[in-house]
Parts: structure tokens; C-alpha cells; sequence
């Protein structure tokens, strides 16, 4: 179909009339193509292929923290009382159910210092402040919190004098 | 004169065989004739429905709905897209073609953007206005210009109307476009499925879609106007940008981090001040009132305004290159172009991590053709020179200087042949016909001198940020005649006269010792102690390469080296594209037929630019600081045709059939192999960013949620910016960039064990958690190397840990 007066956005047609005819592919392809897409939606597995491609999927992780990273005690005496105050994140998308320990290294007997367990709902945050006594074999004294289950680690190490 | 006017083009003599029929054909134009012509009147309808977008567009921008992607794409509808057509469809710009057309009114459309926001972000304080580019001025700013577009569009006549050219769309055409919008939509869902840790299978369809489109669109060529042509060369480069821009749910990348500072500063503070944080790129308007005008009206997550709306206005360069291509050579010659244009690496890869040069190449591409115009007036060309150099200035500063290297080029050659080859040009113009296709100068001293006086203006006098550029242009000769060969960027390697450069290794050692020779300029105890830093080595290590696909098993079983073959193609592209381009340059000088279709002054602004190339390449500070890919990606703007020519010229001995078969050959095997698709079809080769999740840009760039959320605990510390953050410091991912946190100064160095403060806090990310690998950039080259972990867990207090970033003070 050639352009009426040949005035358009687009360039005047350049052959268009020479188009030999062929046969409409859309008419077979759009309804297979529909077809597809529809029983893929239907199937579980080719839903969630779907949320894949369109919706962005959260990343689960825990976020642990000490409360007061620019004030945490630097020395102390052996068996004396340290504050300790951290946080617990919790960006898992779903409640969890964390215990922390907190541990001192080097040390020869079972070094868990203090523990706890509580259930975080999602998007929440438990605030911890506790007091531990480090006992460590040496000096310097690393005072370390775990959560058994989770990678995430933090520490902190204090020079230890004899009282 | 147009290049159809030309006389004598039949002539066997001077002509290389297999070259005849790569000239242009005629003249790619928008409207052949539009003096006389009105398009009839379709009443008020038109304007009816305007009205009523605008309306909606302006409450959407200042109400606190939210209306997900129709509110955005009425948003840039109003503040770009119908000012540019508004721009297109005057009769300002007759008997261009549509690729320049499209260019002269999208540039237009920005350059107003850039200087009414100016205007309104200086006057309206003058006026008690705190916040000139909240979203009330901006949407006046908008509408002001909508309505005088409006006003003389219908007071000077339309001159175009679109919709008898959709309706008269061809099969063919249909089907190349139909192919450019999946190739668009495969690109997104394939970076989305990525980003949600699934496979590459729809980001490879993707490319697959893009190479049968280019080849379809070729085989098709004669079928297609020449605005079809523009549209799916536009859908193309969206997809291919689309592929990497969309990496990351943050902003993902290495300028753009820094870009994505000075945008928020801005749109934070509601006002762009260079005092807020003076830095050049805080002299990018591109990068401040630009995005921030846009943010007003779009109302996305801020990283998305470049991620989507900065790619969807850059997809229109690889249109106007065409354009330029187009103007002296044949419909396949330019659409080759764009495929060299768009399969160079830097294009897909790295030019979505720079939003300021982006819109300047825009600039760089109207300023050329408006030089290459030959209907236009002399005076008429300067002037729209001069308004694409201003607007090239306020979008980024070293594309401009690397322009205006090569204009000066180029003013010299024409001054040089003109007096000592002016008596034999006219011998030849008497004897043998003219001996340039057209003769005329834009560029004169005054031009020149005009584009210096926007650069001293707004680099020097009102940002005062050209004093950097010039001190690095500065270093780098003297760099080079005292002979320094390490500050040498690693991307020189794929030069052809690059020479020996150190290797990375040997760089980091260097950076190494020069970085205790520094410690000496601090008080004691500043740094860790060196004793136990220097139990730490960092060797350097290679990242892993994509594991062998089945194809890639196929081919081992075959005898067939896959990485070698890999490296093979891409080396050979690199080699052989410099080639093309010489061979193509050296016809044009030889061959009296093939210079009578070009220019003069775009021949001498063609060895302008590869002269700025050699120069990106010899003087070792600028290829640091500018980079050669980026000055070879600018260049290829001018000499992807002439590199195309090059190729038909070199293959010419084996007859035209052969020549354009191998031509076609080489243009899309090279394409196929630098765009991923090979590589990742066989694997054994680096991974790439838009296609996978592994890989250099990946490890390096790629921001993760655990980090955002590392960073903004870090922004809630006390005097964290006065103590100092240590982290990969050059990809400023790890900064406060981010809303009202975004401020200049980051504060924030390099985690190299050697500069470890022992008061700082050091981030570690994403890549170094998982990894134990960490990068730096060391004389522009991106080093990875084995980062000692240990050393920070004797010295320093772990005091953050999400699983994806560690943060130690």
C-alpha cells in the first residue's frame, strides 16, 4: 500500500509494492503463543517461572549488629562485667526462631559465656544488652557472638589485666 | 548539494571492484518536498487529547498517587517524548531525513530541558523559591514548553503526520518491528530472571532475537523504509542496553555511582548548586538538573530513571549513527555501521554505567550531522553546531574535549591542504571533476573558538571544574615524554600500536610499595602495623571463566579449542576493525570515485577523531582517566562507515558479490561474538554482566541487598565520614549515595592492607565476603586479587554481618 501524497513521519515506501503475497503467519502463531502462555500460568512450576522473569523475589538474611560499635569496651579485668549490646535482624520474609551465643576465645573450658532463644517476626529486630565475664586464657580476649544455625558472626576483642 | 546530485559517479576509473553501489543511493529524507504541503486538518481532536495527557501527566506528577508504569510513561511522554515530536513534526528541520530529524529534536528537547531547568534553578531563589526543581516548577517548566511548541507548531503548519505511514506498515516491516519490541521485552525479563538468581535463558533469546533481526533487517533492506529502519535500529539498541542496565535491583556499575551521587544530591536539596559537593561530575547537567526534572514528573525508584529512561533516550544514538552513515553510503553499509557501532563492547557494556556521556553522544552525533548537512546554510549549520557543542558541554566535559581534538584536527587539515593543495584541487576540479563530494566548512577558527569559549565558560568560570581535565592532560604528556609506561590503562592492550604494558601483578606490587612510601606523609600509627600487614601477600588472581557448555563439550570433542577460539575472534574483531578503519581511510585518500561521495570536512573530522584515539592510546594518563574504548566508541560515530567501506575495499579483489557476502560475514560474526552470544553459547570464556552472575563487572559492580542494608547501618554511626570508610573505594558502591544521605565528600578510601587505618571501619562486600577476592583500580586497570581476610580479624573488631557484607572498626 503505497503513502497518500507521501508525506509521513516515515520515509516514502522504498519497493513495498513489489512484496510477492505471502501467507499470514499471525493468525497460527498468536493463538499458539496465547495458548502457551496460558498453560504455563496454569502450572505451578510455570508460574513460578513466570514471578522469575516479571517480579523481583526477595533475598532472605539476618542482620547482626552491635548496638554501639564505636563504644565497645577495650580492656577489662579478668571475670569483671562487660556490657555487651547487639542486635538481631530478621529480613528472612518469615518468623524465625534465633538463639545466640556468646563466646570467648582462646579459652581451654566450654566457653559459652551467655545464651538465648527467641522467635522475631518478620522485619523485626531483637535488641540484646547482657553482661559477660571474659575469662580467656590470654590477652588479648576476643568476645564473639554466633547465631547456631545462621553464618553471621561478630566480635570484638578486649585487652584482659589481672585484677 | 546532495550526494545524488553528484556528476560523473559512473565512471570505471579510480573505482575499486566490489565497492560500486555502497555509495548512498540517494539521500535518506524525511519529506521530499514539503514546501507547498499542509497535511489536512484533523479539527481539535488532536489538540483535545494533548490537552487531556497533559492534564493528567501534571496531577500524576504532583499528587501522591502512584500509578505503576502508565504514571511513568505518561511522565516521560510529556516532559520528552511530545516535546520531541512536537519538535520533529515543525517544519524547522526540512528535507532531513528522519534519523537526523529524530536527532535534532530529541537533542533539542534536552538541551531545552537542561537550560530552562538552569534558568528556573537560578532564578526562582531570586525569588524566595527554596526548591526551584521540586516537582511544581519542573511540571510549569514543562508545560511552558509544551505550549509554546504547540503554539508554533500550528501557527507555522505540521508537516508531518504518522499515521498513514503505520497504517501502510508492510509484512516485512511489521515483522522487523514485532522482532525489535521482543528482542526489548526478552532483554527485561531476561535481566529480571538474572537479578532473582534464575539462568540465562531469556537474556540468550534475547541476543538470538537481536542478531536474526539485524540479519533480517538486511536481507529486508530494500523492502523497509527508512523510518522502519530507525525504529528497529532503535528497539535493537534498547534491548542491548536494557540487557546490562537492568543488572541489580540498585544502581549497578562503575560511573554510575558517582553519577547517581550528584543526581541525588540535587533532587535531594530540590536545587542544583556545584558548591553542594564541586566535583566535574557535579558539573554534568546531564547528571543533575537532567535526572532530577525527569524524577519530578516519573515518579520511579530513583536508580530507574537511568537504569530505563536515560537508555530509552541514548537508543536513539545507534539511529542517528545510521544517519550519518547514511548520508554518503547505501542502506547495508550504514545498517552494518550501527551493527560495528552497537557490537563494540563499550556500547552495551559500559555505556549504561555512563548517563553523561550518553546524552552527550547524542550532541556529538547532531553536531556531525549538522556539519554533514549540504542544504543547509554555512551559517545555518554553525548555528545548530554551536547549540549541539553547548549542549555536548553542559552533558559532559571530556566528550567534549575529545570532540574538540578532533575538530582542531581537522581545522589544521583543511588549513594545511588548503594552502598547499588548493592549486592542485583545482586542477582536478578543472580537469576531472571536483574532487571532494562536498567542500564547504563548517568548522572555522570562530567555531572552534566558540566551543573553547563553552568549555572555559562552564568548565572553568562558572564550575571550576576544567582546572582537573586540564591537569590530567597536563600529566599525561609530560607522563609521556618522561617515558612513564605504568600509568597505562590495560584496555591500550587491544591497540595495534599499544606496545608492552606492565603486568597487573606487577602494577599492584607497585601500588603496593608506593602506598608505604605514602604512609610516611601520616603521623605514626595511623595505619595498621606494618609488620603484620606485611605477613599479608595479595596475589593476583583470574577469574574463573563460564564453564563448557554442551556446544562448547561438542566442540572440545572436535579438536576444536574453545577459549582459544573465543579469544581468537574477539583479538582478530579488535585488530581487524582498527584494519577496516585504516584500509577504509586510505581508499577515501586513494580513490578519486570514493572521496567524490564524501565530504571533506567529514573525512577530516574522521581522522580527527582516530587521531584522538592514537592519542587516548600513547599518552598514559588519559587512558586512565578517559579510557581508549570510550574515545574509540566516540570515534566509531564518525568511521563505522568508513570501517564498513575499509571492508568492502579490503575484500574487494575477489569480486563485489564476494566482498559484500564477506563483509555481511565478518560484520555479524563479529557482532554475534563481541554482543556474548558465542561465548556464552560455548562457555571457557569471561563471564558478562548480562548474562550471567559471575564474572569481573559482576564481582565488582553488581550491588546486593545485604550491602545496601550495611551501608545504610553504617549512615546511622556516629562521625562516620570524619573517621574514614575503607572499602573498594572506586566503584563508590559502598558509598552513601542514596537520598538524604547522599551528600559530597564520601570520606571514603581504599581497603588495600597497606592503607588500613586503625581507627577506620572497613566494608567488605558482597563478592569479598563470598569470594575472600577484592579489586582495585590501579592505573585504570581493575586488578582482582586475593584479599587477606585474616589480617582484619587479628587487628579489628567485626561489628556488622548480614551474610553478604562485613563491616570491622
Amino acid at each position: 500500500m503505497a503513502l497518500t501524497g507521501s508525506r509521513s513521519v516515515l520515509s516514502s515506501r522504498t519497493g513495498q509494492a513489489g512484496e510477492p503475497p505471502t501467507r499470514r503467519w499471525w493468525p497460527v502463531l498468536l493463538p499458539l503463543v496465547l495458548l502457551a502462555i496460558v498453560a504455563s500460568v496454569y502450572l505451578p512450576s510455570g508460574r513460578h517461572q513466570w514471578a522469575l522473569s516479571l517480579i523481583r523475589q526477595p533475598t532472605p538474611f539476618t542482620v547482626l549488629a552491635f548496638n554501639k560499635a564505636t563504644s565497645l569496651p577495650t580492656q577489662t579485668a579478668i571475670n569483671q562485667p562487660v556490657t555487651v549490646s547487639f542486635a538481631i535482624g530478621n529480613r528472612e520474609g518469615r518468623t524465625e526462631t534465633y538463639r545466640y551465643l556468646l563466646t570467648q576465645s582462646p579459652s581451654q573450658k566450654a566457653s559459652v559465656l551467655r545464651q538465648a532463644t527467641k522467635s522475631v517476626g518478620a522485619g523485626a529486630t531483637w535488641n540484646v544488652t547482657t553482661t559477660v565475664r571474659p575469662s580467656c586464657q590470654s590477652s588479648p580476649c576476643r568476645i564473639q557472638v554466633s547465631l547456631p544455625g545462621h553464618p553471621e558472626k561478630v566480635n570484638f576483642l578486649v585487652s584482659l589485666r589481672t585484677s | 548539494m546532495s550526494a545524488s546530485a553528484l556528476p560523473d559517479r559512473s565512471g570505471p576509473r579510480g573505482t575499486i571492484p566490489g565497492t560500486q553501489g555502497w555509495a548512498s543511493e540517494a539521500p535518506a529524507r524525511a519529506v521530499d518536498d514539503q514546501d507547498e504541503y499542509r497535511p489536512p486538518s484533523r479539527g481539535y481532536l488532536p489538540l483535545l487529547v494533548t490537552v487531556i495527557l497533559v492534564v493528567a501527566a501534571n496531577f500524576l506528577a504532583i499528587s501522591p498517587q502512584r500509578l505503576p508504569f502508565l504514571g511513568p510513561a505518561l511522565g516521560f511522554w510529556f516532559l520528552v517524548a511530545h516535546p520531541a515530536y512536537l519538535v520533529y513534526t515543525t517544519p524547522v528541520w526540512r528535507t532531513t531525513s528522519v534519523p537526523e530529524r529524530l536527532g535534532y529534536s530529541i537533542t533539542t528537547t534536552l538541551l531545552v530541558l537542561m537550560v530552562g531547568g538552569l534558568a528556573i534553578n537560578t532564578a526562582l531563589p531570586l525569588a524566595g523559591v527554596d526548591r526551584p526543581l521540586a516537582p511544581v516548577p519542573v511540571i510549569i517548566l514543562g508545560d511552558v514548553i509544551t505550549v509554546l511548541l504547540v503554539w508554533y507548531r500550528r501557527r507555522r503548519g505540521a508537516q508531518v503526520s504518522w499515521w498513514p505511514a503505520v497504517r501502510s506498515a508492510g509484512r516485512r516491516e511489521t515483522r522487523l518491528i514485532v522482532a525489535g519490541a521482543v528482542c526489548v521485552a526478552l532483554a527485561v525479563l531476561g535481566a529480571t530472571r538474572l537479578n532473582n538468581g534464575a539462568g540465562d535463558q531469556l537474556a540468550l533469546a534475547a541476543l538470538a532475537v537481536i542478531v536474526l533481526t539485524i540479519v533480517f533487517l538486511l536481507y529486508w533492506q530494500r523492502l523497509v523504509r527508512e523510518g522502519v529502519i530507525a525504529v528497529v535500529l532503535y528497539l535493537v539498541a534498547m534491548a542491548l542496553l536494557f540487557a546490562t542496565s537492568l543488572r541489580g535491583w540498585y544502581v549497578t556499575g562503575h560511573d554510575i555511582q558517582q553519577e547517581y551521587l550528584v543526581f541525588q544530591i540535587t533532587d535531594s536539596h530540590g536545587r542544583w548548586d556545584i558548591g553542594y559537593f564541586h566535583d566535574a561530575y557535579n558539573a554534568c547537567l546531564s547528571l543533575t538538573i537532567l535526572p532530577t526534572e525527569l524524577a519530578q514528573v516519573l515518579h520511579v525508584d530513583p536508580p530507574y530513571v537511568y537504569k530505563v529512561f536515560f537508555q530509552m533516550i541514548f537508543s536513539v544514538c545507534p539511529v542517528l549513527v545510521y544517519g550519518i552513515a547514511r548520508r554518503y553510503w547505501s542502506k547495508p553499509v550504514a545498517i552494518l555501521a550501527v551493527v560495528y557501532f552497537m557490537g563494540f563492547p563499550t556500547f552495551f557494556t559500559d555505556m549504561p554505567f555512563l548517563n553523561r556521556q550518553e546524552i552527550a553522544f547524542l550532541f556529538v552525533c547532531v553536531a556531525i550531522l549538522a556539519i554533514m548537512n549540504t542544504e543547509w546554510s554555512s551559517r545555518r549549520r554553525r548555528v545548530t553546531f554551536l547549540a549541539a557543542a553547548l549542549g555536548m558541554e553542559l552533558s559532559h566535559y571530556s566528550t567534549t574535549y575529545v570532540f574538540l581534538g578532533a575538530l582542531v584536527v581537522a581545522w589544521f587539515m583543511e588549513k594545511f591542504f588548503g594552502l598547499f593543495g588548493g592549486r592542485r584541487q583545482r586542477r582536478l576540479a578543472g580537469h576531472r571533476g571536483r574532487s571532494w563530494g562536498f567542500v564547504g566548512q563548517t568548522v572555522g577558527l570562530g567555531t572552534l573558538l566558540g566551543v573553547m569559549v563553552f568549555a572555559a565558560v562552564w568548565g572553568g568560570l562558572a564550575t571550576d571544574t576544567a582546572a582537573t581535565a586540564v591537569k590530567d592532560a597536563g600529566a599525561s604528556v609530560s607522563g609521556f615524554f618522561g617515558g612513564s609506561s605504568s600509568a597505562k590503562s590495560g584496555e591500550v592492550s587491544y591497540g595495534i600500536l599499544s606496545g608492552k604494558s606492565l603486568s597487573l601483578q606487577a602494577q599492584l606490587n607497585q601500588y603496593r610499595q608506593q602506598t608505604i612510601k605514602d604512609q610516611a606523609k601520616f603521623p605514626p600509627n595511623t595505619f595498621l602495623p606494618a609488620a603484620e600487614v606485611a605477613k599479608y601477600q595479595t596475589p593476583v588472581v583470574d577469574l574463573p571463566s563460564l564453564p563448557l557448555t554442551a556446544i562448547g563439550r561438542l566442540l572440545t570433542d572436535a579438536h576444536v579449542p574453545v577459549a582459544a577460539l573465543n579469544s581468537i575472534i574477539r583479538l582478530g574483531a579488535a585488530d581487524g576493525e582498527q584494519l577496516f578503519v585504516a584500509i577504509g581511510l586510505v581508499a577515501l585518500v586513494a580513490v578519486r570515485r570514493l572521496r567524490q561521495q564524501i565530504g571533506r570536512e567529514f573525512f577530516y573530522l574522521s581522522v580527527g577523531t582516530v587521531f584522538m584515539v592514537f592519542v587516548n592510546t600513547v599518552l598514559p594518563g588519559l587512558s586512565v582517566e578517559y579510557g581508549v574504548l570510550r574515545a574509540f566508541q566516540e570515534a566509531l560515530i564518525l568511521i563505522s562507515a568508513i570501517l564498513v567501506a575499509g571492508s568492502l575495499t579490503a575484500f574487494s579483489p575477489l569480486g563485489p558479490k564476494w566482498a559484500n557476502r564477506i563483509t555481511y560475514a565478518i560484520g555479524i560474526g563479529i557482532f554475534i561474538s563481541t554482543i556474548g552470544l558465542l561465548p556464552q553459547l560455548t562457555g571457557d570464556y569471561p563471564a558478562q554482566l548480562s548474562l550471567n552472575n559471575s564474572g569481573q563487572y559482576y564481582e565488582t559492580y553488581y550491588t546486593h541487598p545485604q550491602e545496601i542494608s550495611a551501608v545504610n547501618w553504617l549512615a546511622m554511626e556516629p562521625q562516620v565520614r570524619q573517621v574514614g570508610v575503607q572499602t573498594e573505594d572506586f566503584t563508590y558502591r559502598l558509598g552513601f549515595i542514596s537520598g538524604a544521605a547522599a551528600s559530597g565528600p564520601q570520606g571514603i578510601t581504599d581497603f588495600y592492607p597497606t592503607v588500613i587505618r586503625r581507627s577506620g571501619w572497613v566494608i567488605l562486600g558482597y563478592s569479598t565476603v563470598h569470594t575472600g577476592l577484592a579489586a582495585a583500580d590501579v592505573n585504570g586497570s581493575l586488578v582482582i586479587y586475593k584479599y587477606p581476610m585474616q589480617l582484619l580479624q587479628v587487628s579489628k573488631n567485626l561489628v556488622y554481618n548480614d551474610g553478604g557484607a562485613q563491616i570491622y572498626k
